[in-house]
């Protein structure tokens, strides 16, 4: 098997809140590879986004560590994680976190703007972004004048929109109604198999489990059990 | 550039109180704009290649001691002196007290000579030269009061205990005072008061014209060494410094504006920096966002405070813009009874407001966009819009 994208090795995170300890992750290994499709599950508290945090460098181990693509990402200072985010990861939030004073098609642009891109290269990137997500009618339209599920679809073009290596996606679903869940989960599901994405979701929806390769189980800041899931392995 | 928009559409974003700040902002350099022109106009007596050539002698003590008519010929008689002429404060009152304006008598031979900057046809000087009782009015003052030529003017002095009856004779404009002051001849003014007083024949002060401004110094010192010794000793200075002497006569004005500008930059600062902490605060969250998207802790700083220095730029620029606007459109010298005689905001005063818009910007945004930006991005994130 070739090397894995992301290699996990003992890695534990303490939360010190006052003079209280909390142990969100403990001991965690795990190996995730190019073109997987990773769903995350476990009980509210087990520390499944604190992980997803870790993977993405926006939060850090205080034991073990995390290499992601050959880079220890305690290695790199705030800025240097800030352009290996912009480069590599594509975010999905629950809340989808649109920025209300921007168009649909501004929201998508933002993380070009961080790029050498020409204006016209932008547009043309964004276009292909929206197009993937099936949106290229909204463009000009705000956040507030979409529909939740219409809204995150917005939020995968952008997290698509620089050709991240992966693609990580905190309970993407976990505001939506069953409908617009099935569409989006159906576009990163597109992304996984047509385009290749990495993706790591996490979820607490067994159906949206069902779009996944592989299934880690966390309880208590605990890898407790691997679902392969057959029509992938 | 590419960020500007982004920039733009978060000030846009709460049209209103944008709107008040910059507002605020506006009013406030306005003030601003305003007092920095007073004290700009108090320093900066208005000046002509004529006035340059003038030195005003008065009476070393103050200007409150008159000075014998009889320096005027001895003035006279120093070499590079072209012209010499007497001046008394008259204090005439036109009617009534709010009707105030400067009014002197002079001696009208010479006059024209020490005053060849004021615009006035020849007639109009013969006119006013040959009428003993004769007046020589400046244009403002007669669009004031809505004199012409051949007018009575019936002035009481509040200064003298005499009062006298003057006919318009000449109507002139320009000149440092801009046509804000009435003359008469000092030779009636004498009459008048050696009636009242018994014995008189004083001036205030002397206009002393050189030929050429290298001279200027010179005559000065010579002036002043001439009456050293008399019982009425002097003191000559450019028109330039004898008018500043006013401004320092005004006291601690300038401390006291000084200090209403440094009070206004202080509490609009407080203004802005309550505006800039709500529009941060309310956007915790999209700054996490940025910044899990890739944006640096200085990209966001500098997008913040750049959104706070465009809103105290604008509104730096509206107030003393429209400062300079208002006041080139108003009569400033009739208004003030020709006490402010121009008041004309300098570009570096626009420059002064700007450099204070800045500042506010930079200091209203600084503390609060700083704490923003360094925000762990999990920490942003975590907040409930
Ligand atoms: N900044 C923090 N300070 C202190 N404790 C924290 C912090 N972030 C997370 N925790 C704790 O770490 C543990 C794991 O949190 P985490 O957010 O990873 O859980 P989760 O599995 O994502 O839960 P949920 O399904 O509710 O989102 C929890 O007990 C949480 O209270
Ligand atoms: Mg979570």
């Amino acid at each position: 098997m070739n090397k894995p994208l992301i290699e996990i090795n003992e890695l534990g995170k303490v939360f010190h809140r006052d003079t209280v300890e909390i142990r969100a992750l403990d001991g965690i290994d795990l190996s995730i590879h190019a073109g997987e499709f990773v769903c995350l599950m476990g009980p509210s508290g087990s520390g499944k986004s604190t992980l997803l945090n870790i993977i993405a460098g926006i939060d850090y181990a205080t034991e073990g560590e995390a290499v992601v693509l050959d880079t220890d990402l305690s290695s790199l200072n705030e800025d240097g994680q800030a352009t290996w985010r912009n480069q590599h990861v594509g975010f999905v939030f629950q809340h989808f976190n649109l920025i209300p004073v921007l168009t649909a098609f501004e929201n998508v642009e933002l993380p070009l703007l961080l790029t050498s891109l020409s204006r016209k290269e932008r547009r043309e990137h964004v276009e292909t972004a929206l197009r993937v997500v099936r949106l290229t009618d909204r463009m000009e339209h705000y956040p507030r004048q979409l529909s939740g599920g219409q809204e995150q679809r917005v939020a995968i073009a952008r997290a698509i929109v620089t050709d991240p290596t992966f693609i990580l996606a905190d309970e993407p679903t976990g505001d939506l109604d069953a409908e617009s869940a099935r569409e989006v989960l159906e576009v990163l599901s597109t992304l996984n198999s047509e385009f290749g994405k990495t993706i790591i979701m996490v979820t607490h929806d067994p159906r949206a489990a069902e779009f996944a390769s592989v299934t880690y189980h966390l309880d208590k800041g605990l890898l407790t059990k691997t679902v392969l899931n057959g029509s992938h392995s | 550039m590419k960020f500007l928009r982004l920039l733009l559409k978060n000030l846009l974003r709460n049209k209103r109180r944008s709107l008040l700040t910059v507002s605020s902002i506006a009013v406030s350099l306005f003030l601003v704009a305003t007092l920095e022109t007073v004290l700009t106009e108090l320093n900066n007596p208005p000046e002509t290649p004529d006035s340059a050539l003038r030195l005003i002698t008065r009476h070393k003590i103050s200007l409150f001691n008159a000075l014998p008519i009889a320096h005027r010929d001895k003035i006279a008689g120093i070499d590079g002196v072209e012209g010499v002429v007497g001046s008394m404060w008259f204090g005439g009152i036109y009617k009534e007290p709010s009707n105030f304006f400067a009014n002197f008598a002079v001696n009208a031979d010479g006059f024209f000579n020490v005053y060849p900057d004021l615009i006035i046809s020849e007639e109009e000087k013969t006119a006013f030269l040959e009428d003993r009782t004769g007046a020589l009015v400046g244009k403002s003052l007669t669009e004031r009061f809505d004199w012409k030529l051949g007018d009575k003017i019936f002035l009481e002095s509040n200064t003298w205990p005499v009062e006298v009856e003057v006919t318009i004779r000449g109507i002139y404009e320009g000149g440092s005072d801009l046509g804000t002051t009435l003359y008469l001849h000092w030779e009636y003014y004498q009459e008048v008061m050696a009636a009242a007083m018994g014995q008189w024949g004083f001036a205030g002060t002397f206009s002393v014209r050189a030929q050429s401004s290298e001279e200027v110094l010179r005559i000065a010192k010579e002036i002043d060494a001439l009456f050293e010794n008399s019982s009425f000793p002097t003191k000559t200075e450019t028109e330039k410094a004898f008018l500043l002497s006013f401004v320092a006569m005004l006291g601690d004005i300038q401390f006291f504006i000084t200090s209403i500008i440094t009070v206004v930059i202080f509490t609009i600062i407080l203004v802005a920096a309550n505006t800039m902490a709500m529009s941060i605060r309310e956007r915790v969250r999209e700054i996490g966002v940025l910044k899990a998207l890739g944006f640096k802790s200085t990209q966001v700083l500098a997008m913040l405070v750049g959104e706070a220095v465009l809103l105290a730029l604008a509104g730096a620029m509206i107030g003393s813009l429209g400062a300079r606007v208002i006041f080139s459109a108003l009569p400033m010298a009739q208004l003030t009874s020709g006490f402010i005689q121009r008041f004309y905001v300098t570009p570096t005063t626009l420059l002064l407001c700007a450099g204070i818009g800045l500042l506010v910007g930079l200091v209203s945004a600084g503390v609060p966009a700083w704490t923003a930006a360094r925000r762990p991005v999990v920490e942003s994130l975590r907040r409930v819009a």
